[in-house]
């Protein structure tokens, strides 16, 4: 009877007659492909440094340079260093970008329409954007500032010291962060988005379910 | 009996398991962050300079004549009288430095073409695997150039061709008379920061 039917094919005649004696064995094969799924997935996609409930580990930036960033953030004029805990937003959008990422030079009008669309939604002063630009020097940062026009704060990161805060993620990465509430100062994920984003609307509803109160 | 066609229905659960797998992995594949990033070869450290520079600030630059990528030959001699051209030699193609750095050139044409200054990126690699390379980074407005055969011969006249084969990470700025004005060659594993190339146009400036 059984081995009229193809899949008998499929093993050898022990091994048949061992998996008839041992059916328990087939649950643990069930199980297997799942545990190699575990293992091949980390290694082969893109992992997000970040999941949602997160706490980030705490760093921090240097202040930019510009009057209008520095008012945006809500910095005062002698910080030379910030920490996300410093700006002045319920919640800030973590962006990691880079110069020489082609990815990140096609998104970055449309990022720069997510800000506009915050303004315009009335967000504008409950979520801010940052940009830190992984391994990217001053000049570098600049650079993509100016081509691109990107008006909220780009920092450079040229040593990529804030690049492995974020785990050496791939470019472009998001993270919505808000302050914890329990811990002074931490910072807990809300929101996590890993390449560029297929469209500005849904991303910005995204963040706006993402973000709490 | 019984226990024979509960195997087969477990083992078209399996089956039917394992293609929920595939499915799941050729999602992951389709979903990728970046397409370049898949493909590109992962390198471990390696040693920061692997060759003796040949020229110097001042000297003329040794003429060359290589085919491009696009199809054309490109002898560096032709620049004479009308161009500044920098030589950007990157070790190899599908590299991760690499892909991360001509890229950033990309959108800089503008800087470039102020400073009356072309960019012939130039590698060990064939054209085919340049050529590949070139698509995944969704296209280059400056030419590349294959220095494959003879094996990394100009390279080698720079001083710039590695022990294994593959080319420093390098910059050269050579002027309208054909002269070296600037030399950089960065360590292989990081990439030249862009206040280097500015350096590199202002010298053709001065």
């Amino acid at each position: 009877m059984l081995s009229n039917t193809p899949l008998s094919k499929c093993f050898p005649h022990s091994l048949k007659g061992f998996f008839t004696v041992f059916p328990k064995l087939f649950r643990i094969i069930l199980v297997i492909p799942l545990i190699v799924l575990g293992l091949i997935l980390p290694a082969d996609a893109q992992q997000e440094p970040f999941v949602v409930g997160d706490h980030l580990p705490a760093f921090s930036m240097t202040a930019p340079a510009s009057s209008a960033h520095r008012d945006y953030l809500g910095l005062d004029t002698e910080a030379s260093e910030f920490t996300l805990a410093d700006i002045d937003a319920p919640a800030v959008l973590v962006q990691i970008f880079s110069m020489y990422c082609p990815i990140c030079q096609r998104e970055a009008p449309e990022v720069n329409e997510l800000y506009a669309a915050l303004h315009s939604e009335g967000l504008g002063d409950k979520i801010k954007i940052l940009g830190l630009g992984a391994g990217n020097s001053d000049l570098e940062v600049q650079v993509f500032q100016e081509r691109y026009d990107v008006p909220f704060p780009l920092i450079s990161d040229p040593d990529y010291v804030l690049h492995k805060v974020f785990g050496n993620v791939g470019t472009p990465y998001f993270v919505l962060v808000q302050p914890s509430g329990t811990t002074e100062g931490a910072q807990v994920v809300r929101f996590s988005y890993i390449g560029a984003f297929d469209s500005m609307e849904t991303f910005l509803n995204q963040l706006r379910t993402a973000k709490k109160e | 009996m019984n226990l024979a066609h509960f195997s087969v229905a477990t083992l078209k659960t399996v089956l039917l398991v394992w293609l929920f797998v595939l499915a799941l992995l050729a999602g992951t594949a389709i979903a990728e962050v970046s397409k370049i990033e898949g493909q590109i070869f992962q390198v471990q450290k390696l040693k920061p300079i692997d060759s003796e520079l040949n020229v110097q600030v001042g000297d003329p630059a040794p003429d060359f004549s290589l085919p491009a990528v696009h199809g054309e030959t490109i002898t560096l001699s032709d620049y004479r009288g009308h161009k500044n051209v920098m030589l950007s030699f990157v070790p190899a193609a599908w590299t991760p430095v690499c892909s991360d750095q001509w890229p950033g050139y990309n959108i800089l044409q503008d800087i470039f073409d102020s400073h009356d200054t072309i960019i012939l990126g130039i590698t060990a690699d064939n054209i085919p695997s340049l050529h590949s390379w070139i698509q995944a980074m969704d296209g280059l407005w400056f030419p590349v150039l294959s220095d494959f055969w003879p094996h990394g011969k100009t390279a080698d006249a720079f001083g710039l061709l590695r022990g294994d084969g593959t080319t420093e990470r390098a910059l050269v700025f050579i002027d309208k008379q054909g002269v070296i004005r600037f030399l950089h060659v960065e360590d292989i594993n990081i990439r030249p920061p862009l206040e280097i190339v500015m350096q590199g146009l202002q010298s053709l400036a001065d």
